[in-house]
């Protein structure tokens, strides 16, 4: 998570909230039931490991020969049931239909280490189950037994193992997030999760104090707190190795490079003993900037909000890693439609982080997902907020196309199209975005013979059939319709004889 | 554009083969926007009547002043037949009372008054358009090409001179400026255009009894250069001026994408020097697509002009920020022919230019003997938007009148564009005073607000449904990030408290 997003200040602030009873929900396009194209594949199980793709590494690939475009909806609490008390069980099945039901592959499973507080709340929100046992003896701050850090709760690992299975049975990869040092420690955020942390001295039976002196910060530098660490990372790969559709984030929103790229050499190293051998990430919006993220061991990266326009203009992904963009990293709350859209066609997956169950916990200081100038009543932490839904479909709708065009030869060619966004195979095959519309100038002159022209609307994900084109020149192509376009160009095979 | 001839956008060549329609589906969002209600929120039902003549504003010459000194920004649709009724017989009368309606219910406050000197026919067209009433009386003897009696150009034909006059003065006590359109080069022969007005025109040494042939040989196009052309033109342009002159609301045209530089600057001057003698001068403006590039339409006489498709294809998508040198009016005729979209409208209005539509409110009439660009485009082969209904016009005609409602709002007069200040790159404003920022894909903007103490009301306006939403108060000091509240495009107006 991205905690300096997350946890925005809107400095001179919005001052006055004039009533706005019911504005926002009449602006609400009336979206229809989601008819994602892409529904018609069969939702078999998820075939892996996965690794990078040779022939176009963008993607990674399940072995199969084509690429696997990930891209889907997480959120906090897809692993551990998080909130005040009583805490509520997350509805698992229904998170996995959502998937289903948006065309969507892939997700993340987080891992929160304490037991309660949050740096974006001073609310005593808790967390459960956790990967260590409280046995006690004597209490920890919060009140409950005290961690004995030399044992695992099988509770908490045997959940991991079962969403993971049951994502992976249904299709949906599964990225594990290792260790969430922006959302566990007190790292810029108002307030402290530190008291509930199981490193901290006060919370564990072993005498263990992971503290960075005085930061309520686990010391990364130490040996003995990368042994305790390396522990728990042996158990979640213990626990999920011989599974195909598991990734690893190993740091969301990292901690330093250093101590990034030991854990993700460790679980790489860890893996070599292991019969499957799983992609390993990290993503910006930490310590790491993207070109430290590129030159890292990670077979994945996800950039972050400080590493440039990948909010408004994702720049062509050259494949150096696999990027997989996250609106976590680059709003916090938020995202749009056409973001995932423009991330598509300039080769990258994408992950949506959706408060499909909400953050908990009043929050402690401005957050993000609440009042900004300009939208002084904004609330996008729930899930039937309208920023939502529009993003859902408009990513399931990419992975529709990225399951019909040959994945493997098609890379972003913003030269192509006059909007800059194209993903391409000349001369046989185009996916092009408009993001306003109107119409776009094709660059087909390497294309010969005939094209079939097809629209999308990219939220809506309608389809309407374009006729047929020639190619050879440059064309200019009129959208059917009002609004964010996408268009697709195939070329008709000859007729035989 | 490419694949166009160099018909000022108005005529496409064949391009690119559009061979068939599979099962189209036409306009997937056509049904929402068709049941968008033909009028604007913010429009005056009862507009004050025009007053001028227009005056280049002295303090932001962007925009004209009116008679009380006010920058006035000038906006609306117009339409080929909005002076003469044009069609296949039997000629049907032009609805003009329902055509100002519906520019007062849109709060449009412009037209372009369109001319056709020919008696039938057109460029785009083998079928005998007509064109009713026409400046010159047809008195024989002898009969014209077209079967009717030959012109006599020493009298002017009354209908057509009361027409004028009549409607302009309705259009005026509606609130609405005029430009007569003085010339037409779509009466004359095109280059490359398959069909062929001259065999109608008055100067046509067949059509009149005076023995005047203007036809530059072998052209069938009026030799602009000849003293003695230019002498009958001359008497056009004077009676033209003894007709409206005493109207505040008029402004001229020189030509519809036509002439050359030597002749549009005569012609120019020559409405200047006639209009001063008579102590009341109204602005004359140049037009795209004709001979005359930017830099020499900038460096002439007239006071407004409109750029042309010819200029870049950025005029249609990114309108660049205009300096004033001229008064500019961005018209969809002269970058789309038939096109146009909201977000052009509002990118057109922050950028400091005045914005008309190219309408097709009375359809461009006779069956097209060639390809045409209101007709099939690749990807779109039903395409058809020479019909006042289709889904494209309403939500422009829509936007073009809130950008109006803005105009109107701010003091226009200290309003330049600043594209520095707001990260969409499109803001209009009196730094430390008022903003408009437009959003052409939502979701949030900072605005660089750092120079501006104090606080600031902040309001959003839904760019083509015009619906406003209160977005509190915010303090200036710094940048400010404003969160949309509510799906799409929009448009942000912030004001000093």
């Amino acid at each position: 998570m991205d905690r300096r997003r997350f946890l925005a200040m809107t400095g001179g602030g919005a001052v006055a909230l004039p009533t706005l009873k019911g504005v926002c929900r009449s602006l609400s396009p009336a979206l229809p039931t989601p008819q994602i194209p892409g529904r018609g594949f069969a939702q078999t199980p998820a075939k892996g490991p996965l690794k990078v793709h040779v022939a176009n590494p963008r993607y990674l690939t399940d072995g199969r020969g084509q690429p696997v475009f990930l891209t889907g909806s997480h959120t906090w609490a897809g692993l551990q049931d998080m909130g005040l008390p009583p805490l509520r069980p997350f509805a698992w099945r229904e998170f996995l239909d959502m998937l289903l039901e948006h065309n969507h592959n892939c997700t993340k499973l987080w891992i929160w280490l304490q037991a309660e507080g949050g740096p974006w709340t001073d609310d005593k929100i808790q967390f459960d189950p956790l990967p260590y046992l409280r046995t006690g003896p004597s209490t920890a701050m919060d009140g409950k037994p005290k961690f004995d850090l030399t044992q695992f709760n099988e509770l908490f690992f045997k959940r991991l193992r079962t969403r993971a299975s049951e994502a992976g049975d249904r299709g949906i990869y599964v990225c594990i997030q290792l260790f969430l040092p922006g959302a566990s420690e007190k790292r810029g955020g108002p307030c402290d999760p530190w008291p509930g942390h199981p490193y901290n001295a006060r919370n564990n039976i072993n005498g263990f104090d992971g503290e960075k002196r005085g930061t309520s910060t686990v010391d990364l530098d130490r040996p003995e707190v990368r042994a305790t660490q390396a522990a728990y990372m042996r158990k979640v790969i213990d626990t999920v190795s011989d599974l195909d559709n598991v990734l690893f984030e190993a740091v969301g929103e990292g901690g330093r490079r250093d101590w990034d790229w030991w854990v993700v050499d460790f679980v790489h190293g860890y893996e070599k003993s292991k019969r499957k051998q799983h992609p390993v990430g990290l993503t910006g919006g930490g310590a790491e900037n993207l070109a430290e993220m590129l030159a890292s061991p990670a077979d994945w990266i996800g950039a972050g909000w400080n590493d440039g326009p990948f909010k408004t203009n994702p720049p062509a992904w050259d494949g150096k890693k696999v990027s997989i963009l996250d609106t976590d990293h680059i709003w916090g709350h938020g995202g749009t439609a056409s973001w995932a859209w423009k991330c598509f066609l300039r080769g990258h997956n994408t992950w949506l982080m959706d408060p499909w169950s909400p953050l908990p916990g009043r929050p402690c200081g401005s957050a993000n997902w609440l009042g900004r100038p300009g939208a002084p009543d904004r609330d996008v932490n729930r899930r039937e907020h309208w920023t939502w839904e529009p993003v859902r479909m408009a990513m399931g709708n990419t992975r529709a196309y990225a399951l019909r065009v040959n994945l493997t030869s098609m890379t972003p060619r913003s030269e192509l199209a006059s909007t800059e966004y194209c993903l391409a195979n000349p001369p046989w095959e185009y996916l092009v975005y408009l993001p306003e519309g109107d119409e776009v100038t094709l660059d087909l002159s390497s294309a010969r013979g005939s094209l079939t022209a097809e629209w999308m609307h990219p939220v809506e994900g309608t389809m309407v059939r374009g006729g047929t084109v020639t190619g050879g020149t440059k064309l200019n192509f009129a959208a059917p319709f009002s609004g964010a376009a996408v268009l697709h160009l195939k070329n008709v095979p000859a007729a035989k004889g | 554009m490419e694949g166009e001839l160099n018909r000022r956008g108005f005529l496409t060549k064949t391009v690119g083969g559009v061979a068939g329609v599979v099962a189209y589906s036409r306009g997937a969002r056509a049904g929402s926007i068709a049941t968008l209600p033909q009028q604007v929120s913010g429009y005056d039902p009862k507009p004050a009547p025009a007053t001028g003549p227009l005056r280049v504003h002295p303090t932001n010459p962007r925009y004209f002043a009116d008679a009380s000194g006010k920058a006035t920004f000038l906006t609306g649709a117009h339409t080929w037949a909005n002076f003469q009724d044009i069609g296949l017989a039997p000629l049907q009368r032009f609805d003009w009372p329902a055509y100002i309606d519906m520019m007062v219910k849109h709060n449009h406050n412009f037209m372009r008054f369109w001319h056709w000197m020919q008696a039938a026919y057109a460029p785009w067209t083998d079928e005998k358009m007509l064109v009713d009433p026409l400046p010159y009386l047809r008195t024989g003897p002898g009969t014209a090409k077209d079967g009717l009696p030959k012109f006599d150009l020493t009298k002017f034909n009354p209908a057509y001179f009361e027409r004028m006059y009549t409607r302009i003065t309705y259009a005026r006590d509606h609130g609405i400026y005029a430009a007569v359109q003085l010339f037409q080069s779509f009466s004359e022969k095109k280059d490359g255009a398959p069909c062929d007005p001259w065999v109608a025109h008055p100067y046509n040494g067949a059509n009149n009894i005076n023995g005047f042939d203007a036809e530059k040989p072998g052209t069938g196009m009026v030799d602009i250069d000849r003293p003695d052309v230019r002498e009958v033109q001359g008497k056009y342009m004077q009676k033209i001026i003894d007709t409206v002159q005493d109207l505040d609301n008029v402004l001229y045209e020189v030509i519809n994408e036509g002439g050359n530089k030597d002749w549009d600057w005569w012609v120019v001057d020559f409405m200047h020097a006639q209009e001063e003698k008579k102590g009341r001068v109204h602005p004359v403006g140049l037009t795209g697509w004709n001979a005359e590039t930017v830099e020499e339409m900038r460096n002439s006489p007239a006071e407004w002009i409109s750029i042309g498709g010819d200029a870049g294809a950025f005029w249609k998508t990114d309108p660049p920020a205009w300096d004033g040198k001229k008064v500019s009016v961005c018209d969809t005729d002269h970058l789309w022919g038939h096109g146009g979209t909201p977000s052009w409208a509002w990118k057109c209005f922050i950028r400091g230019h005045n914005t008309l539509l190219m309408d097709s409110w009375d359809p461009i009439p006779g069956r097209p003997c060639g390809q045409v660009n209101w007709a099939a485009r690749p990807g779109y082969p039903t395409r058809d938007l020479n019909r006042r209904d289709d889904w494209t016009w309403e939500p422009v005609r829509r936007a073009i009148g809130n950008t109006r409602t803005l105009a109107k709002r701010v003091n226009l007069a200290t309003m330049f564009p600043h594209d520095e200040l707001a990260t969409s790159r499109y803001c209009l404003a009196n730094p430390g005073t008022e903003y408009i920022v437009y959003l052409p894909e939502g979701d949030e903007v900072t605005v660089d607000l750092t120079s501006a103490p104090g606080d600031f009301s902040v309001e959003w306006m839904e760019p083509v449904e015009g619906t406003i939403t209160p977005g509190g108060t915010v303090s200036g000091g710094g940048k400010r990030n404003f969160a949309v509240p509510f799906p799409g495009a929009a448009a942000l107006y912030l004001r000093n408290i």
